[in-house]
């Protein structure tokens, strides 16, 4: 290959037209890296702070959350269908933990993967871009909580 | 530029080339081909780093947006919108910082752009659903977003180097 910056009329490579990869590119991806661990940390600080007792069973699709259920001893099974796309997918919630029971997706694998129940455990479904995960959902009166305090689940306790 | 007709020519041919890259892109590559949630390339970026360069900060904006507004038309939901649009300003915003600072090639610039756009995404999430617990998310977004930047440099590159000879001069500014 040709060196194609000695065609080009500028001189500074690392300026403002600069197109070819630099020194300080490299520091900005290395702090960029850095920077994606901050909500771990502040993660772990509020979770540690929260001293969870209870868990959630919480459904996302594409990133927004659509479904929260707190998991609790005595509750009544609870049911929720969410439409994307025109797709189905059904989720239930008792409290032994939660599943997907149905999907309109064509691999099934959500629904296979059956019920779960500890916190930081997850059932995907790739084609419908949900995800049904449980998370700790302590609330110990008068500390900071990781959770909104706004949705109906968290109303209705 | 060399006039006020051709300019707006550029931005809306522009325009249309960042959409149809969106497009094709969902197309070509389905939702859920990246097994992480809400997770692409965009490949219309290519559009967005060029304008940066050869358009400066307002053009840019307004194709970013014009863009956003047409593939919701084409058939978005109003959820990936609004990430969309909050995303795309705010890599706009960094891709123009990071270009002024002048100490970054298209690579740099690139990453930036993209690892903001993930940040403005998951900030309109958490704000939407009212949900922090969407920043344990971040990370990941945030570290595929590199390479993805990376490569819409790349891409971009030969094409900068063609279209600068096309505008009148190099842009300082």
């Amino acid at each position: 290959m040709i060196d194609e910056s000695s065609k080009s009329p500028k001189t500074n490579v690392c300026g403002a037209h600069g197109l070819k990869f630099c020194r300080a590119d490299f520091i900005l991806i290395v702090v960029l890296i850095l920077a994606g661990l901050i909500p771990f940390a502040i993660g772990g600080l509020i979770r540690s702070r929260d001293g969870a007792d209870g868990t959630a069973a919480v459904l996302t699709v594409a990133g927004t959350e659509r479904f929260r259920c707190p998991i609790r001893e005595e509750m009544e099974p609870v049911v929720y269908t969410a439409e994307i796309d025109g797709l189905e997918i059904t989720v239930s919630v008792d409290s032994s933990g939660a599943r997907i029971t149905h999907s309109d997706c064509p691999d099934q694998i959500c629904v296979r993967t059956g019920k779960i129940s500890e916190a930081g455990q997850s059932a995907v479904c790739v084609p419908l871009r949900a995800i049904l995960r449980i998370e700790t959902d302590g609330t110990p009166a008068g500390s900071a909580r990781v959770n909104e305090s706004d949705t109906i689940d968290a109303v209705a306790e | 530029m060399r006039n006020k007709t051709m300019k707006w020519a550029m931005w809306s041919a522009m325009t249309a080339i960042s959409l149809a890259l969106s497009v094709v892109e969902t197309v070509l590559i389905p939702a859920g081909f990246f097994p992480v949630p809400g997770f692409r390339i965009g490949f219309s970026n290519i559009v967005t780093l060029i304008s940066v360069y050869l358009f400066g900060a307002l053009p840019t904006a307004g194709i970013v947006i014009m863009r956003t507004f047409m593939v919701f038309a084409f058939g978005g939901n109003v959820i990936a919108f609004l990430f969309s649009l909050f995303g795309g300003i705010l890599a706009v915003a960094a891709m123009v910082a990071l270009k002024r600072a002048r100490c970054f090639s298209m690579f740099g610039v690139s990453a930036g752009g993209a690892a903001a756009h993930s940040t403005g995404q998951i900030l309109a999430a958490a704000f939407l659903t009212g949900s922090k617990a969407l920043f344990l998310y971040l990370p990941l977004l945030l570290w595929l977003s590199i390479p993805a930047g990376l490569l819409i440099a790349l891409l971009s590159t030969p094409i900068v180097r063609a279209l600068e000879g096309f505008s009148r001069s190099p842009r300082i500014d």
